[in-house]
């Protein structure tokens, strides 16, 4: 086990406005280790990072590289000092090529945006780790996994010697992660730190050391030989979970929705979803598992009647709602929480009373002679609060002040409220509390009992087998199979999510 | 009608429209850098009236229309330097900046114009000894090519050379790497240290200086004084060249070829012999703008990303 | 160690709305009149005399205070408007040709129909909303169904529409015959706007103006419409999903703006013109835009402003008669209290801070 200190955080507090979003962290990171930070949404994990990286400045606290104090006002000083960062959200330009968003800023003299060279490098730290990408493909023409690859290119061309990879795989199928875990050890190897930010325990457990943070403040730091996932937990949440959703088996009714044939193109006009076809009953939960970006939030939005269903037929009871209006769709009961709860749920500067009628105003129970009924809003916004525990100094505090779990939780009671047999979920536990996932779970299962069909979308494939009555992989638009929840396992999930069927995989695990 | 009056006339209309292309042109490709550097500067039209201004009002006083020339540049440059206080530093809405900025170079021209005359006794002030036409490589007596292409002021080749120089700028070199990234994704470069801030003012300190110039062409060469409100929806023009344009500098120059074209028939028309009111000729240039925009319906799609949206860290 | 110190700009915590709006508008107001001084001392005017002047022309009698009112009328107008417009995040900047087109229709149903004038003053009011309204729902369409940016349509619009009005009237089907001047017969005396009080130069369009303030607040703060404005606004995806159709909106609101216009253009022409010429409307949108944007779009505010830039207009020409100084100095003010104001509510929302980089 490595032993020698590469990186030194002590009493580090970084705040915005009144939230502190990091409490007097310390901790230290040795060289060639793997060091995981854990925590929950909002514990402080990305906001400690950026500040080892230099993005944001510290309030107080002070920074060791290899023994040396070091005060950081820009990324530059970082990486100076041999730091480089992956952002959990890609900040990749796209319409530029993999080349170029490698050197994009790393000039240290000289006017021409020199490529030759910088190819050269790329392609020798490439072969060093096993990196394989086309250094001329145009970001956007790469799928989301290979953009994390150009990610890590980019912070290891400036010549980094600790790397901090924010949440690098909640975009990567189980055997893209596996690799990518490969790869980090050969980084290990070659004497590269690593501090990896993640909630998922899995990986948690393949590094060498564990720092745990809640609420801002460190927990401790363990080596992971001698820990466990539930030793963990407890320190991540303060308690002890159970993440098994209580699910009574209940036999499917009538056919709700039905989906033939159906074809929906991108943003840029290209198919995204291509020839699904699924119907689910009364009582029923059809989860689907993919890594998003494989045509799901494209199928929603056809669903819900906010993108163009190019080909194909939905029906719901029978009735046929192809290229319906989202208006009609939502009068007839066709409940959404989408997979961004800010850009398609709410209006942020909207308060919960009027978030909460959102597509509802027309409605007789909250309007009259096309003038809002406010008392009816304020009572309904009342009962929400109360009911889904939402918490708020008053239902009239703006959604944009609220925090993911809350803001989510309005969207339920909304969309519960209004949806009559059919519920979309794209991703609703995503960014979210352990506590509310819980609640999502049970809202969800509780809609199955009331004879709803329900289709939910998600990265989570704990999710997905905790809820769904059957399991379908999208991959590329397109469905790899719909299986039985009870048929397949987490592994052939993995497998089916990478596009591999069955099979060929058993062929190839023999070879 | 004779053959040789035909072909003057179609001589004087191309020379008339490389002439009215240059100040489009200077304005759209400053602005190209501008847009391109995720600005979404609406004030083209009040920095080319400012430009216009001051080169008309320092051409009088100084007597020197270098010394005008250079205080347009100047003239624009401080103009956009609000623009980039207000949008970049202060991240406030820049469509409602850009608005304000035209408003306050129309008022306060207006004003400063008036104050003027009314001080020189009168309603206007007098006219310039403008810039001469170069004769470029001594082929100005050429005939017709040399009226069209030798025989234009300096400003119009400087304007036409830009184009190249450029296109350069953004695909060639690392600098136009970076202001083409800012357009798309400017966390790309402050996650790399590089300061956004300071780019976009660069950005916008050019696009003032080319549009300043673009104003000061406007009085020194293309006309002989300052009219308030002369520029007349030219720099709005720019900002539709810069779309249908789709955001490269070649396709850029093209369409400024379409609406200078247009104004140069509109100038001929008459002693062609069109019989259509002069106001739908006038008109012209308007319409086809919305009928451009209409045809580029698609080009947003080439539209740099995050044009308009302030950054901000957190 | 490298200890640096440097000044940064960061985000204030929030303030309860009042107090910041109102050092906010005391700090522009104050900041705005700088700024003119300094203009008027270029223009080499005495800053004092010229604000004497100023003050009395508008408010320092009756017919200076009506004659204030009955400038702020068309602003308020205007303003309302830009308002609306900006708050569902529409860029209708064609305030200036819709007021013009308002106008047109008004002009050419008074000229058309012979009526007494309880119902010729309820005809023009339609006309001119009517007018307006057709030219914003040009930019409307060319946005919904051709995806012409609105500011592009409505600016290039503006041009377009005063260009028509010159042909008809240089082409003598709007002038009278033997005229030299670019200008309409009179209107008749049916279609003017009547006083409301014998003896003060006020007409009737204040009460109008007033109405609308008052309409345009119910519409949006308790109208389902205005609730569908103000989240369009906000959020337009988010609207979009929860059946509130873009399309529909960008028609709407430019109905409802553009007409908004089209009534400045009516109390301007048929309350104190009463003829039309090319250049009489000048001016009255981009005033409008700036009454709109200082008021933070809220008719209240709308209200206040425009009687604001109303006096301003009204004292600047007695101005122009007392110190000499052109009137046109009002566009100019206008102008940087607008820059004024917006930047100021950055300073509201930031400070300058000492850093101590000690990490």
């Amino acid at each position: 086990m490595p032993t020698t200190e590469h990186l030194r955080v002590e009493r580090l507090t970084k705040r915005f406005g009144e939230v502190t979003a990091v409490d007097s962290a310390s901790f230290d990171v040795r060289r060639g280790e793997v060091h995981c930070l854990l925590g929950e949404n909002g514990a402080g994990k990305s906001t400690l990072s950026e500040c080892l990286y230099g993005f944001y400045r510290p309030d107080s606290g002070r920074l060791f590289v290899d023994g040396h104090p070091v005060a950081f006002s820009s990324p530059r000083d970082a990486i100076a000092h041999g730091i480089g960062m992956v952002h959990q959200h890609f900040v990749l330009v796209t319409p530029l090529s993999v080349i170029e968003n490698v050197v994009l800023g790393t000039h240290k003299s000289g006017w021409s945006a020199n490529l030759t060279e910088a190819r050269q490098r790329l392609a020798e730290i490439c072969d060093r780790y096993g990196i394989q990408t086309d250094f001329n493909a145009k970001i956007w023409q790469l799928s989301v996994g290979e953009q994390q690859w150009v990610e890590i290119l980019k912070a290891l061309y400036i010549g980094a010697e600790l790397l901090i990879l924010d949440e690098p795989t909640a975009v990567l199928t189980p055997q893209e992660s596996e690799r990518l875990f490969r790869i980090i050890r050969r980084m290990t190897d070659d004497g590269l730190s690593v501090i990896l930010i993640s909630h998922k325990l899995n990986e948690v457990m393949q590094s060498d050391r564990v720092t745990v943070l809640r609420k801002g403040k460190i927990v401790g730091t363990v080596n992971t030989e001698e820990t466990t996932k539930s030793d963990l937990v407890k320190m991540m949440v303060g308690r002890s979970v159970s993440l098994k959703a209580e699910r009574r088996e209940l036999s499917a009714g009538k056919p709700v929705l039905e989906v033939k044939d159906l074809a929906v193109n991108n943003d840029r006009g290209l198919r995204a979803v291509n020839g699904l076809t699924f119907q689910i009953r009364a009582n029923e939960i059809l989860g689907i598992a993919g890594v998003a970006g494989n045509g799901q939030k494209e199928l929603f939005e056809a669903l819900v009647g906010a993108r163009k269903v190019e080909q194909g037929s939905v029906h719901l009871n029978g009735a046929n709602v192809t290229n319906l209006s989202p208006k009609s769709m939502i009068d007839i009961g066709i409940g959404y929480i989408p997979d961004d709860r800010y850009r398609a749920g709410l209006v942020g500067e909207f308060d919960i009373e009027e978030n909460l009628i959102l597509g509802l105003q027309e409605r007789a129970e909250f309007s009259r002679h096309k003038l809002l009924d406010v008392k009816r809003m304020a009572k309904f916004a009342q009962e929400a609060i109360n009911q889904f525990g939402i918490v708020t100094p008053s239902s009239k505090a703006r959604a944009n002040t609220l925090s993911g779990g809350n803001a989510q939780k309005i969207i339920l009671a909304r969309e519960l409220w209004s949806s009559k047999s059919c519920l979309l979920a794209n991703q609703p536990t995503r960014g979210l509390d352990v506590g509310v996932i819980e609640y999502v779970h049970k809202m969800l299962l509780e809609k199955r009992s009331d004879g709803f069909a329900v289709l939910l979308a998600s990265e989570e494939l704990d999710d997905i087998l905790a809820l769904s009555d059957r399991i379908a992989v999208i991959v590329k638009g397109e469905f790899m199979g719909i299986f039985d929840a009870g048929s397949v396992s987490l592994a052939d999930l993995g497998l089916l999510m990478a596009g591999q069927k069955l099979g060929t995989s058993v062929a190839l695990e023999v070879e | 009608m004779s053959e040789l009056f035909e072909s003057t006339i179609v001589v004087a209309m191309l020379a008339a429209t490389l002439r009215i292309a240059t100040p489009l042109l200077l304005a759209a490709i400053g602005e190209l850098v501008v847009q391109r550097a995720g600005i979404w500067n609406l004030g083209i039209e009040g920095t080319m009236l400012m430009g216009a201004f001051v080169a008309y009002m320092v051409a009088i006083s100084s007597g020197s229309l270098w010394v005008a020339l250079f205080a347009a540049i100047l003239a624009g440059i401080l103009m956009n330097m609000i623009m980039a206080v207000c949008a970049v530093t202060f991240k406030l809405n820049q469509f409602v900046v850009g608005l304000g900025m035209n408003l306050f170079a129309a008022g306060t021209t207006l004003f400063l114009y008036r104050e003027a005359a009314i001080d020189a006794g009168g309603e206007t002030l007098p006219g310039l000894q403008t810039f001469d036409n170069l004769d470029l490589f001594g082929l100005a007596d050429l005939p017709y090519l040399g009226r069209i292409l030798f025989s234009q002021q300096f400003l119009t080749y400087f304007a036409f050379l830009m184009v190249p120089l450029v296109w350069f700028f953004l695909y060639r070199t690392r600098f136009g790497l970076e202001i083409r990234s800012l357009g798309e994704n400017p966390k790309a470069l402050d996650t790399k240290g590089l300061s956004v801030s300071g780019r976009q003012y660069a950005a916008l300190a050019f696009g003032g200086a080319m549009t300043g110039l673009a104003g000061a062409f406007l009085v020194l060469a293309l006309t002989d004084r300052f009219v308030p409100g002369m520029t007349g929806g030219r720099g709005w023009l720019a900002f539709v060249i810069i779309i249908a344009g789709r955001w490269r500098p070649w396709p850029i120059m093209l369409a400024v070829f379409v609406f200078a074209a247009l104004e140069a028939f509109q100038l001929q028309a008459q002693g062609i012999g069109v019989k259509v009111p002069y106001q739908l000729l006038l008109a012209l240039p308007y319409i086809v703008a919305i009928v451009a925009m209409m045809a580029a319906k698609n080009s947003k799609v080439a539209q740099p990303e995050r044009l308009g949206i302030p950054y901000n860290r957190e | 160690m490298a200890e640096m110190t440097q000044w940064t700009i960061v985000r204030k915590p929030a303030q309860p709305a009042w107090v910041a709006s109102f050092f906010i508008t005391l700090f522009a107001i104050l900041l705005s009149l700088a700024a003119s001084s300094v203009l008027l001392v270029i223009a080499g005017v005495d800053v004092w005399e010229a604000f004497d002047a100023l003050l009395l022309g508008a408010f320092g009698d009756m017919e200076g205070v009506a004659g204030s009112l009955v400038k702020a009328i068309p602003l308020v107008f205007a303003g309302l408007s830009a308002g609306l417009a900006f708050r569902a995040r529409i860029w209708n900047v064609g305030q200036e040709g819709q007021i013009y087109a308002g106008s047109m229709l008004a002009y050419w149903l008074s000229t058309s129909v012979s009526l007494p004038s309880v119902l010729m003053i309820p005809l023009i009011l339609a006309g001119g909303f009517a007018g307006g309204a057709l030219l914003g729902a040009t930019s409307g369409v060319l946005k919904s169904r051709f995806r012409v940016d609105e500011i592009v349509s409505t600016v290039m619009l503006n041009y377009v529409i005063v260009l028509f009005l010159s042909y008809l009237l240089s082409s003598k089907i709007w002038m009278e015959p033997g005229q030299y001047y670019m200008q309409t017969p009179q209107v008749v005396e049916a279609s003017r706007l009547p006083s409301l009080f014998s003896g003060v130069n006020l007409h009737m369009g204040l009460v109008v103006a007033i109405l609308a303030l008052i309409a345009v607040q119910i519409l949006l703060s308790r109208g389902t419409l205005g609730y569908a404005i103000r989240a369009f606004g906000w959020n337009p995806e988010a609207a979009r999903f929860r059946g509130i159709d873009p399309k529909y909106m960008f028609v709407v609101v430019m109905v409802l703006s553009g007409g908004l216009a089209g009534m400045a253009g009516v109390m301007q022409t048929f309350g104190v013109d009463f003829r039309l010429t090319t250049t009489a409307l000048q001016g009255l949108g981009a005033t409008g835009i700036i009454v709109g944007v200082i008021a933070g779009m809220r008719p209240l505010g709308i209200g206040i402003a425009a009687v604001l830039f109303g006096s301003l207009a009204q004292g600047a020409l007695f101005m122009e008669v007392m110190a000499g100084v052109s009137s046109a100095v009002v566009s100019a003010m206008q102008a940087i209290v607008l820059i004024v104001f917006i930047s100021s509510s950055a300073f509201s929302r930031y400070r300058l801070m000492r850093v101590k980089s000690n990490v």
